[in-house]
């Protein structure tokens, strides 16, 4: 039995779960997601609860309700995810991180400098994990171009 | 289905439920929480017909449940103080129990003896206490009741135990929906499978309302001690602590704090934190006066 | 969840209850045959019973052949009674009101009554049945082997009604015993009073006044010869009985 934990409302927690089951890719677009007897049976919560979680997601259009049929996840689910963790995560993580450099002292250049260098270091993972077995990288030029360009712009 | 107003009930002059009123129209699991003495078992009893109101009146199917015969056998009251012939064994318990519950599942109920690695010739007097409570609860479930009321079922077993008693609860409810009341007075542990909360004190009902209501009812307060003492002038504050000299933490309502007239600027200065349905209980029914502290310090 | 919701009547449960009140009772009628044997015992020393030579047993007695069997029943139904009628058999049942819980308790009480007044007319066959199997010549009384049918039925009959009227008082006592626990020797004295004063009354306004004793009360129904005149004084006993305990039942709460 899967544990939730934390201080916001087990439903919330939930809501907070499906998003990320969606943004991982776990559950694709117009893919029946969770019912709330599954969830039910996956967290020991009562199905009600776990509807309520559900529904905070169908508000929030990510996810539609197929008559009969299910819950279903929205093609634009993932759009409207990223759009929103982009105005809530990214934002509040790079509000706490120019406050922090400004303690430590770090000048504007070095951190742009340091998150160029992390974000470099996540896409080449990223390849690594998608590249094929028989070690063709056929996808790596076009990650080359971006690099480059990116380095012209600046 | 279920429905009180204005219930209320006298045992040699102390007022046990006083104005009860509250309804309960489908299927649902709701936790009764309150202190011991709180009137949860008072509740249930008149629920189940086993008491007479003194005022005010507890319906079952629209019937009143007192002496009737329509409450009786679609109620079930399962509780330590639960009377079993002295010899039966559990088997011939289940058989009884059958054929008075119409829908009972006996097969479900031998199920769960053989899970929970009960004996169905062994005499029920000989158990000990965590192992009656077990079967009690194979009964009270197997007889699919349409209103099933467990008083303190986890009561006397071992901790490990108990969450996969409330997850049992659970999974019954999903295979056969019906209302299901439970009683206790550890909220925490059975705030997972709960859909609602009636909440009892000092023989009043309290509140009656969705988890989700009580997740948001209270939240502790932090920040700078002069505006902490701001928010304390205006609100009432069930806690108050101080975190050496340059943080203070107070916990208060959470739509009282949303409403205050407080400028954006100080709010920011604050962080919120939420406070857990079975925190809310504590501070609600804390008793009035000082704290242990007090009493030390003097 | 509406599918689950049962309509059984009243009668039905009462019908149940009393099916499982038989079952888990039935060492009762175990505890029976163990008092009837002492009967007998008790006969045999204090009446005309010896051992003649070798492994021959009789048990003679005088004029009331059965007395101290139909005292043993009379004790075993009051007790019966007085069980029923406290709470605990009250609180075993769930499926329950105060109407089923007394409908049945009555029921399995006339059960009794019936089977008691059977086996203390048999009783007697058993003991021989049995005396055979394990002592060889073992002739209890001559009595067992000559009565007629219709003397049977009679006696059966008879008995039936006279264990049920104890049982019923057993019942009462016991249903105001627990109802009124600190009150409890007040209604046995109300119950006794009310049954003294009720023979009296009845039995003054068919012949005149009476003497106000113990015997006097157990003369009014044995003494009676006509049959149809005993029949309805008895029947109208257990039915103020039968009125008495349901007052003293209804509205009761369950105090577990």
């Amino acid at each position: 039995m899967k544990q939730l934990e934390g201080s916001e409302p087990i439903y919330v927690q939930l809501a907070v779960w499906l998003e990320n089951e969606i943004l991982a890719g776990r559950v694709k677009p117009e893919e029946k997601i969770y019912s709330q007897y599954r969830l039910s049976e996956i967290f020991g919560i009562n199905p009600a609860t776990a509807l309520k979680g559900l529904n905070i997601l169908v508000d929030k259009e990510i996810v539609y309700k197929k008559r009969g049929l299910g819950m279903f996840v929205s093609i634009d689910a993932l759009k409207i995810l990223q759009k929103e963790h982009k105005n809530e995560v990214i934002t509040e993580q790079i509000r706490d991180l120019a406050a922090e450099a400004k303690l430590l002292e770090v000048s504007e250049e070095e951190l742009i400098r340091m998150l160029k260098k992390e974000m470099r270091k996540t896409e080449a993972s990223e390849l690594e994990k998608s590249a094929p077995m028989n070690g063709q990288r056929p996808v790596q030029s076009q990650v080359q171009n971006k690099t480059k360009k990116g380095e012209n712009h600046q | 289905m279920i429905r009180c107003e204005s219930l209320t009930k006298f045992f040699n002059g102390t007022r046990a439920l006083e104005e009860c009123s509250f309804e309960i129209s489908g299927p649902s699991i709701t936790g009764v929480i309150g202190v011991n003495g709180a009137g949860k078992t008072t509740l249930f009893k008149s629920l189940a017909g086993f008491l007479k109101p003194s005022g005010g009146n507890a319906y079952v199917f629209d019937q009143p449940a007192f002496q009737n015969i329509i409450a009786a056998q679609n109620v079930i009251l399962v509780d330590e103080s639960m009377e079993f012939y002295p010899g039966a064994t559990l088997k011939e318990l289940i058989d009884s129990y059958s054929r008075f519950y119409r829908n009972f599942d006996v097969k479900l109920a031998m199920g769960l003896l053989k899970y929970f690695n009960l004996q169905q010739n062994a005499k029920y007097k000989t158990l000990s206490k965590g192992v009656r409570a077990t079967f009690r609860l194979i009964l009270g479930l197997s007889a699919r009741a349409p209103i099933t009321l467990l008083d303190e079922p986890a009561d006397g077993m071992d901790p490990g135990v108990r969450t996969d008693l409330y997850q049992l609860i659970l999974k019954d409810y999903v295979k056969a929906p019906r209302i299901i009341l439970i009683s206790s007075h550890y909220l925490g542990e059975m705030e997972p499978i709960l859909e609602d909360i009636l909440f009892i004190h000092e023989g009043k009902v309290l509140k009656h309302d969705g988890l989700e209501v009580f997740e948001s009812l209270l939240i502790a307060l932090q920040g700078p001690p002069d505006i902490i003492e701001l928010v304390e002038k205006r609100l009432k504050v069930y806690e108050g602590k101080n975190f050496g000299e340059g943080l203070r933490r107070i916990v208060v309502d959470k739509e009282a704090y949303e409403l205050l007239d407080l400028s954006e600027k100080l709010r920011s200065r604050l962080t919120l934190q939420g406070i857990s349905p079975e925190g809310s209980f504590t501070h609600l029914t804390r008793r009035e006066g000082g704290g242990i502290n007090e009493l030390y310090d003097s | 969840m509406n599918s689950m919701i049962r309509k059984e009547s009243q009668l039905s449960i009462a019908l149940i209850q009393t099916k499982d009140k038989l079952y888990h009772n039935i060492n009762a009628f175990l505890f029976l045959m163990i008092l009837h044997l002492i009967g007998y015992l008790i006969s045999s020393s204090s009446g005309m019973g010896y051992l003649t030579g070798g492994d021959y047993f009789d048990m003679s007695y005088r004029n009331f052949s059965v007395a101290p069997l139909y005292v043993m029943t009379i004790f075993w139904m009051i007790l019966q009674g007085f069980s029923f009628g406290e709470e605990k058999s009250r609180q075993y049942y769930m499926v329950s009101n105060n109407f089923t819980a007394y409908f049945s308790d009555i029921a399995v009480l006339e059960i009794y009554a019936l089977t008691a007044g059977l086996l203390t007319l048999f009783s007697g066959f058993l003991i021989q049945v049995f005396g055979s199997l394990f002592v060889g010549n073992f002739m209890l009384h001559s009595l067992y082997a000559s009565i007629g049918i219709s003397n049977y039925l009679t006696l059966w009959f008879t008995g039936t009604l006279y264990f049920l009227i104890f049982g019923t008082v057993g019942y009462l006592v016991g249903i105001l015993r627990s109802r009124y626990r600190s009150r409890f020797f007040l209604g046995l004295l109300l119950t006794a009073v009310v049954w003294i004063l009720g023979s009296i009354l009845v039995s003054y306004s068919i012949q005149g006044p009476v003497s106000l004793d113990i015997s006097t009360v157990f003369r009014f129904y044995l003494n009676e010869s006509r049959f149809f005149i005993w029949l309805a004084k008895v029947l109208l006993t257990i039915a103020a009985l039968y009125g008495l305990s349901y007052l003293a039942v209804k509205n009761m709460e369950v105090n577990r």
